[in-house]
């Protein structure tokens, strides 16, 4: 044979087997990189890449894909990933890993991979579905303060109000009275004046007396109409007295009332002790799901079909394999989550392109420690038309916790958790959310701090009130007694455990809120009891001094009309015995003299 | 020494295999396998055919690499022709065959573009000699003096190699 011939072939040989032996390892770890970098819109860096032939296996050492804008800071790192092929399968241009495993993991989700779930519309945006829990927090303190503040408001007592109106009416009313009497009586005593005067001739007198019989006669009529408009009053305070007895039985029950409607009802409770545990699992739920649907869109890329690359047409394989599977892969490593490195150790099942042909779900199994220990469980079914994903985590916290359940210039209400568990369990089918979150506090403490009624303008306002000493000091104890603090507190000291189902339902971008429990109503109910129960010690004192208040109140107006009535009687009789007199006189004095004047 | 022995020894190869109809034949085969995709087993498997013939390796290669692009262009109707092959009742239990035996798969013979491309690629390799045999013999004697006028030509080839191309450019 020419060496000519095969000169040239074997350098080609040579050529091949070179890039084989020498040069596939540095290839592939190229084509990887590029291809990694096109997909991920990210810089991949791999070390370096080992590949071995018989049986299959590769492996790559420290791989980095890197934060997207910053370039130097790491999205995902891996010390080493090993793959151990299946031999035949390969041959039949299969790649199914048997075991695979990844360890020195370290996942830093940035804002990039959290936008770009955003844009497939797959980010959960919840913060309108917890709006309400912390606002309910909030209300239901502030409300039960004011309304506690409105209770002890005197102004809002009917009986007191009408009372002082009518003081002031009848004051005015008795006081024109007053002032028309005392013209009267001035005028009289004028006409009196008049009347002596005895000087100049008779025909004088005569002439100044004419007028004073018409103008004494005018007189006695108004103090007739200003009788009889005295004798209308006693009816008319019959009236007023009435109605000031129906105000009196108004206020009454509703002190009675208005005492028992204080108590918050068992949502207020549940939200105010369970929100922010509710809001911490729910968001851990979030950022799972989002974290969840980043790897998915790793996993499962949306390849856009070319025209050139043609159509692969399936034919019947007796034992059909899919193009990719990794049956095992072990993972180690640390991720990041809100600054916290948190160490993981876990294993993933049955991920392939092809879920329908090897018939499983992906299995997820992770258990580390965040805050204490957790397991997350769960699987990824993309068999069916619409993908369901399921999981559950499991957290048991070792630290105690302190929380603060409220904390503003009306109340200060603090939990202490020995111990703690949740248990999340979650189902999405498509875009619909299924989510339950059982947690557990137990020995658990409330500190109920710096949290009280201001009584302080209540009680200044009652110094300023014309009320009664005994009323004064009697609602002053009512206050004291019944702070709704005081109550919380007393109520709180009896929990030792909170038990809570947290339930999220419906589409996923806004899915319904429901925590179910029965600590809410237990602690109503208690705190209702408990109120009760200080009702029936107080509220008879509290109905007596009321009642007395009112009586007191009732019987000084009665009090202060009565001898005002009286002397104005007096006066106007007294009036009427001064014009008798003024009459009398006018008429004796000028006549007699013009009498003897003439007989003269 | 040893090393410009080995290149002189392959540069005489080349040259030596450059008949027209070797040419012609390389270039043929070149345009023709050069079709088929290259991330399929075929694409390797025709190199290596291409590579194994006495023909001229430059000329293929080159086909090669012309009809790398031309592929491109061809697409649609490489992909015509697989469909309508890879649908055929009567091939079906070959095709079943053929997907059932390991490394074949890799060939990618159910995608209608390589079938297609294979295929086509295949007939039109006699036809393109054909084409390109009167094309070869008027244009390799004068590329062939061409070369030899150059000092490396010289120096590789050697001189007793040199005349026997200018004979052959004379004749």
């Amino acid at each position: 044979m020419k060496l000519g011939y095969l000169i040239p072939r074997l350098v080609l040989v040579l050529i091949v087997w070179g890039l084989m032996s020498f040069g596939f390892d540095p290839l592939l770890r190229w084509s990887l990189q590029w291809a990694g970098s096109a997909t991920l819109k990210r810089d991949v860096q791999i070390a370096s890449i080992e590949t071995q032939f018989f049986p299959p296996r590769f492996s790559a050492q420290r791989s980095k894909v890197p934060s997207h804008h910053s370039g130097e800071e790491t999205f995902v790192s891996a010390d080493q990933v090993t793959l151990a092929l299946d031999g035949g399968a390969l041959l039949r241009r299969s790649a199914i890993v048997e075991e695979g495993s990844i360890n020195g993991l370290l996942i830093v989700p940035d804002a990039d991979s959290k936008n770009a779930a955003g844009e497939k519309g797959e980010q959960a945006d919840w913060s309108e579905t917890l709006k309400p829990l912390k606002q309910a927090s909030s209300q239901w303190v502030e409300q039960m303060l004011s309304r506690a503040e409105q209770q002890y408001d005197l102004e809002r007592l009917e009986t007191v109000r009408l009372s002082q109106q009518l003081e002031a009416d009848y004051k005015a009313q008795f006081d024109e009275y007053k002032r028309v009497a005392k013209q009267l009586h001035d005028r009289l005593l004028e006409l009196k004046l008049v009347a002596k005067d005895k000087s100049g001739s008779a025909f004088d007198r005569l002439d100044r007396y004419k007028n004073i019989p018409a103008e004494v006669e005018h007189l006695l009529a108004e103090s007739k109409r200003l009788k009889q408009q005295l004798k209308l009053l006693p009816e008319q305070a019959n009236r007023d007295y009435q109605s000031l007895l129906q105000a009196k039985e108004r206020d009454l029950a509703m002190a009675k009332s208005e005492l028992v409607s204080l108590t918050p009802g068992g949502e207020a409770f549940t939200q105010l002790i369970l929100g922010p545990d509710t809001r911490e699992y729910i968001g851990q739920l979030q950022h799972w799901y989002q974290t969840a649907m980043q790897w998915k869109s790793a996993l499962f890329p949306e390849l856009e079909p070319t025209r050139s690359a043609g159509i692969d047409i399936p034919f019947l394989v007796q034992d059909p394999l899919p193009q990719f599977w990794m049956k095992k892969l072990s993972v180690s490593g640390l991720i990041q989550h809100d600054g916290q490195q948190i160490p993981f150790i876990g294993q993933m099942t049955g991920v392939t392109e092809n879920p329908q042909l090897i018939d499983e779900p992906i299995r997820i199994h992770l258990t580390g420690d965040y805050n204490g220990g957790y397991e997350l469980k769960g699987q990824i079914d993309m068999r069916p038309e619409i993908p369901i994903v399921e999981w559950t985590a499991e957290f048991e916290p070792a630290e105690q916790l302190s929380q603060t359940l409220v904390n503003d210039d009306k109340l200060s209400l603090g939990l202490l958790s020995q111990q703690r568990q949740a248990v999340i369990k979650c189902r999405l089918v498509g875009q619909q959310l299924e989510a339950t979150v059982d947690l557990k506090h137990s020995q658990v403490k409330f500190d109920v701090a710096g949290a009280a009624l201001s009584t302080s303008k209540l009680e200044s306002k009652l110094q300023t009130d014309q009320l009664s000493g005994a009323f004064q000091s009697q609602l002053s104890q009512s206050l004291n007694a019944m702070q709704p603090v005081s109550l919380l507190e007393e109520v709180l000291s009896g929990v030792k455990t909170i038990e809570a189902q947290v339930k999220l339902s419906g589409e996923l971008s806004k899915p319904g809120l429901k925590i179910e429990t029965d600590l809410g109503d237990q602690l109503a109910s208690q705190l209702r009891q408990s109120w009760q129960a200080k009702l029936k010690h107080q509220q008879l004192q509290w109905e007596q001094t009321v009642q007395q208040e009112l009586n007191s109140r009732v019987a000084s107006f009665q009090q202060k009309i009565a001898p005002e009535y009286q002397d104005l009687m007096a006066e106007l009789n007294l009036q009427d015995a001064l014009a008798d007199q003024v009459i009398k006189q006018v008429a004796k004095a000028p006549t007699k003299k013009v009498l003897d004047l003439f007989l003269r | 020494m040893v090393f410009l022995r080995g290149l002189r020894l392959l540069s005489r190869a080349f040259v030596d295999e450059s008949s027209p109809r070797q040419v012609a034949a390389g270039m043929a085969m070149g345009l023709g396998f050069g079709l088929v995709p290259s991330d399929s087993l075929f694409a390797m498997l025709l190199v290596m055919l291409l590579s194994a013939l006495k023909i001229n390796l430059a000329a293929g290669l080159f086909g090669l690499f012309v009809s790398a692009w031309l592929g491109m262009l061809l697409d649609g109707a490489l992909h015509t022709v697989g469909e309508w092959v890879l649908t055929q009742p009567m091939l079906n239990s070959l095709f079943v065959w053929m997907a059932n035996q390991p490394l074949l798969p890799w060939t990618r013979f159910n995608n209608t573009v390589v079938m297609g491309s294979l295929l086509v690629g295949l007939v039109a390799v006699y036809p393109l000699y054909r084409m390109l045999l009167p094309l070869a013999s008027r244009y390799v004697p004068p590329v062939k003096k061409w070369i030899a006028k150059y000092k490396l030509a010289r120096v590789l080839l050697g001189t007793e190699w040199l005349g026997k191309i200018q004979s052959v450019g004379a004749g």
